[in-house]
């Protein structure tokens, strides 16, 4: 055990590309122009969504139990198909009132991201993998423990590897003692992003196929070796959800 | 209350050990048996109860209790 326990917090959020020492401050119009762009996104996700034909193959009485129950969970999904599943968190639960935060980005592509989650009423928390990780995992525990809020975590976010996790959701769902819900969705007919993971996002008409997995329990007792199992146990996990949803529907090719 | 009493309070209640029993010396892993939850515990509550913020440098430099009681007397 480390003598030191928040040293294993700076690093359980994984390494990243260096970000900036200095965080720039946007300027109004630049805030502007993000909020615009924001709009956009949303716009376009909203009309997409009311065209798509949604399927939940599975799972899908979890979210049902957490618009009951408003019991704190950690939802967790691969950065390639942040968009739609955020869209359909939103669908599913924010718009019913489900208390739920997300842990954003300090960069400026963050601050886009931290407009989109508001907008679609989720609570946002600034803070990164690099930089603060360990003060961006306080704010989270207090939003979780606190406020009996639901997080929303991207374990291969912000900048990959692609598809493999890092530990920082286990360690949130560890420290506040809640479970992973984890899901994946596939779409017969999409579009990629130029971006590094290749988002994805459902073309209008498409067939999404999504599956929620059962409800992940992480231990509140974890040494390293078994913090190390619980993060591949949770990557596995997503990778399973992500063949079964494609099996149900199309595969996505990243 | 003063700024050391709540601290010592937060790290005798985080830690479950008596807040006379806690000395300066003691190692907050090995000795008050501060594992990672409580940790984040501790520092949350240091945050809120004293409206303070502590960085992440300075939450990593927090070995012993007199460390914590020295970065309250002085937040920098």
């Amino acid at each position: 055990m480390p003598r030191q326990p928040w040293r294993r917090f700076q690093t359980s959020w994984g390494s990243s590309p260096a970000l900036p020492d200095a965080v720039k401050i946007l300027s109004r119009y630049q805030h502007f122009q993000q909020w615009i762009a924001a709009l956009l996104i949303r716009g376009v996700v909203h009309l997409i969504g009311a065209t798509v034909r949604l399927r939940v193959v599975r799972g899908g009485d979890h979210l049902e139990a957490l618009r009951t129950t408003r019991e704190p969970m950690v939802l967790s999904f691969w950065h390639n198909r942040a968009v739609f599943c955020a869209y359909f968190i939103y669908r599913r639960l924010l718009r019913h009132g489900v208390p739920i935060t997300i842990l954003v980005s300090q960069s400026r592509d963050g601050e886009l991201g931290a407009k989109l989650a508001r907008m679609w009423r989720a609570g946002v928390v600034r803070g990164s993998a690099s930089r603060g990780g360990a003060a961006g995992l306080r704010k989270m525990y207090r939003a979780v423990s606190r406020q009996k809020m639901s997080a929303i975590t991207i374990p291969d976010g912000p900048r990959g590897p692609l598809y493999q996790a890092k530990p920082g959701a286990v360690v949130l769902a560890q420290m506040c003692g809640v479970p992973i819900l984890p899901m994946a969705f596939s779409a017969d007919r999409y579009w990629t992003v130029r971006s590094w993971d290749r988002l994805v996002i459902p073309k209008p008409f498409a067939r999404v196929v999504f599956v929620v997995g059962d409800p992940v329990e992480i231990p509140r007792e974890l040494s390293s070796e078994e913090l190390e199992s619980e993060r591949k146990r949770l990557e596995t996990t997503l990778n399973d959800l992500v063949a079964e949803a494609e099996a149900a529907g199309s595969p996505i090719k990243p | 209350m003063s700024k050391t009493d709540t601290a010592l309070d937060v790290l005798s209640q985080i830690s479950g050990t008596h807040k006379d029993e806690i000395k300066a010396e003691m190692n907050l892993v090995a000795d008050l048996g501060i594992d990672s939850p409580k940790a984040l515990q501790l520092l949350v509550e240091l945050e809120d109860r004293l409206e303070i913020e502590i960085s992440d440098d300075a939450a990593a430099a927090m070995e012993t209790v007199s460390d914590v009681l020295g970065f309250i007397a002085s937040p920098a």
